[in-house]
């Protein structure tokens, strides 16, 4: 009999970051954000628009899906808001009867709203309606080893809240994973980290990386008070917070007033003056983030005796704790998921129903590729831009290139849209925004009249892998740009931009395995200037998603003051 | 086209809403008949207008329902509220009393650690068609 094809869908939805994912006989095949088709940011909407991408980019219809695999259980999910609750009453009917209506109402027949929306958008579709649930934090772990380079590897969780548990130790071996410990609700370093946030005026669930950016802007005098007041950490790095000072688990919001009399500050109004104690607060939460990241690594070293480590979860995704854990050397090897956060929860569902569910092998990916969104033929591409009414030119690749480096060389500012879009909040160099990192007031041009968002925040450097170590402090090669590592004093007035006040940088080393496009624009860009490095941040204007069509692309370019677009083979010029 | 659609939504979520209000006051005209009531002519011409508006003039009870809708939430404020004092919080005091109740919310000075290493649920046991 000859062997069929197992597809399976993942969907994550409902929470923040919804995405979905495919994986065909449990090989990746392609996973997209919802927000970058609705252009919602962190668009928490049932994943529609992905789906009908990824459906029609493998030329499958619904009924060709074996199963769909769902990123949590909303049913555990749902009896943990209830036991919150409970535990803290009287406290908490503000939490109460604001979430346990909209549960009852919607979220607790999730079974049901998913198989409706399949029925909605796929009303012929002649699919088998086998809808499966994942557990919140295997999904995070399945997202985190599978798709690793390691046979074997131990894993460490580590988000908001799933379902109840909020970190976990466990074991990947082979296609199994093990869990061997855990943390559970209210205790979430994610939800301490978010409560900063709020405190500091960012949006939580989106602003927690604005926070780690303005870090390095502060002195952590603060740190000691807060594992005082706020977090009593163990030295095997388990943790519980001092509940009374925060609100999530009894009201709406993250913190107390309690926070207010820790920090002798109001909290700060979003979009108001940053200060100076804004950044010591900053840098305080920080440094405990990247103490707690250490002990909880040393544990988990302990616990499970291996030499790889795989990261998940949101608060993995903070790449100057993580670029610690690389540093410690405490594991030979760290692999971060570089979509750590819910979304890559999508895919990480589909796995584990894959390895767990059907127990089917694995086998281990050499190098994972997050180049897993839609791509654009130049005739689409020409379409699109036509329906724009824009002005462009179509060249060689090796035109393309030349043009571009040149550009970059100038001193202009570049949008480089290339290939498949990234699954990964990061831009990776298929939707980058580009320039010469020597240019020195370029960081405030960027983040003023480019990308309108805060002036403290950095741009990441993107080396050839091959000139990396000569520019910055890495032990490996970080093509995921996952860890924030130290620049080399020599070249830090060399490349101003990409370089933080404290001397760090978010690298990402690029090689022509990896990415040949962004490689050979790198290579030329040296050979006209003798840097092998640019900057590479997202292509987008602040509290929009990344660009995901041509015609996202040159709306974004027409918005802005950026000088030069790519697309492809496509140069436009203003 | 879309508005088109939207509209006609709009007036069968309307109709649909004054048939359950009309059988709602009809029930009542019922008990209050049968209770000797004096007060059921009025639920039976309430629920007979209401039912005339909604076949025939459906938007003309779009306000009606408004204020109904926040009267409603009004209403399950109170329910939530009450459910709350009376259900969850003796709860709580007896799961306390018990010692039931299994979530902490303070730091300890007695363990070492606080990782929970007992009674984890197996990953390669997980039951992928529930959803608990």
């Amino acid at each position: 009999m000859e062997n069929k094809d197992i597809y399976i869908l993942g969907v994550s939805a409902f929470y923040h970051d919804s995405a979905a994912a495919l994986i065909k006989n449990g090989q990746i095949v392609s996973a997209v954000q919802e927000e970058r088709f609705s252009r919602v940011k962190n668009d928490c909407s049932f994943p529609i628009e992905a789906i009908k991408w990824i459906l029609s980019d493998s030329h499958l219809g619904l009924s060709d899906i074996d199963h769909v695999v769902f990123y949590e259980k909303p049913f555990v999910k749902f009896e943990r808001i209830l036991a919150t609750c409970i535990h803290f009453a009287p406290r908490g009917f503000g939490l109460f009867k604001k979430q346990v209506p909209t549960w009852l109402k919607e979220k607790i027949f999730q079974r049901k709203t998913i198989q409706n929306h399949f029925q909605d958008n796929f009303p012929e579709s002649g699919w088998n309606k086998k809808l499966f649930f994942s557990e919140h934090h295997l999904s995070h772990c399945a997202a985190a080893f599978y798709p690793s380079p390691f046979e074997d590897a131990a894993i460490l969780t580590i988000d908001g809240v799933g379902e109840r548990v909020t970190t976990t130790v466990s074991i990947g071996r082979k296609g199994k994973i093990v869990r061997l410990a855990e943390l559970n609700f209210p205790h979430s370093f994610g939800l301490l980290y978010s409560a900063v946030t709020a405190f500091l005026g960012f949006k939580v669930n989106s602003g927690e990386y604005k926070v780690m950016g303005l870090a390095p802007y502060g002195s952590p005098i603060y740190s000691e008070k807060i594992k005082e007041t706020l977090v009593d950490i163990r030295s095997d790095g388990s943790f519980r917070l001092r509940m009374k000072n925060f609100r999530f688990a009894t009201e709406m919001r993250m913190f107390g007033s309690e926070f207010e009399k820790i920090f002798c500050i109001s909290a700060r109004e979003p979009e108001s003056n940053i200060e100076q104690i804004h950044m010591d607060i900053a840098a305080s939460v920080q440094q405990v983030s990247d103490e707690l990241f250490l002990m909880l690594v040393s544990y988990v070293k302990k616990l499970t005796k291996q030499s790889s480590l795989c990261l998940g979860g949101g608060v993995a995704l903070n790449c100057a704790s993580t670029g610690k854990v690389l540093e410690s050397k405490i594991f030979d090897k760290v692999w971060v998921q570089p979509s750590a956060g819910d979304a890559g929860s999508a895919l990480g569902a589909a796995l584990a129903y894959y390895h767990i569910g059907l127990g089917r092998p694995r086998a281990v990916l050499k190098n994972y590729m997050p180049f897993l969104g839609p791509e654009f033929t130049l005739d689409q591409i020409l379409a699109d831009l036509d329906s724009c009414k824009a002005g462009y030119q179509v060249l060689s690749p090796d035109q393309v290139v030349q043009r571009a480096a040149q550009a970059l060389a100038d001193g202009k500012v570049l949008a480089w849209m290339q290939g498949r879009a990234e699954f990964s909040p990061r831009a990776l160099g298929h939707r980058s925004i580009l320039a010469d990192p020597r240019v020195k007031d370029l960081k405030k041009t960027l983040n003023l009249k480019i990308k309108f968002r805060e002036s403290f925040r950095p741009f990441a450097p993107a080396v050839l892998e091959e000139d990396a170590s000569n520019w910055f402090d890495l032990p490996s090669p970080s093509p995921l740009m996952n860890f924030i590592c130290k620049t080399r004093p020599e070249v830090r007035d060399v490349v101003p931009s990409v370089v933080h006040v404290d001397g760090t940088a978010r690298v990402q080393t690029v090689s022509e395995e990896f990415n040949p496009d962004f490689y050979k624009l790198i290579r030329k860009f040296k050979s006209l200037t003798n840097c092998p490095v640019l900057v590479n941040t997202s292509l987008n204007v602040r509290g929009e998603p990344m660009v995901l069509t041509p015609a996202d692309a040159y709306r974004c370019f027409m918005n802005t003051r950026i000088d030069c677009l790519v697309i492809g083979n496509v140069y436009l010029e203003k | 086209m879309v508005d088109k659609k939207e509209e006609n939504d709009d007036l069968s979520f309307l109709r649909k809403k004054s048939i359950a209000m009309c059988c709602g006051f009809s029930v009542l005209s019922s008990i209050s008949y049968f209770n000797n009531g004096f007060s059921w002519p009025i639920f039976t011409v309430a629920a007979v207008i209401i039912i005339m508006l909604g076949i025939f003039y459906p938007s003309k009870l779009s306000n009606f329902f408004y204020y109904i809708q926040k009267l409603h939430k009004k209403i399950g404020v109170v329910a939530f509220f009450v459910v709350f004092v009376f259900v969850i919080t003796p709860m709580s005091w007896v799961l306390r009393a018990l010692r039931l109740d299994d979530m902490t919310s303070h730091p300890s000075d007695s363990p070492i650690t606080y990782w929970e290493t007992e009674n984890i649920k197996d990953s390669n046991d997980i039951d992928f068609t529930k959803q608990f």
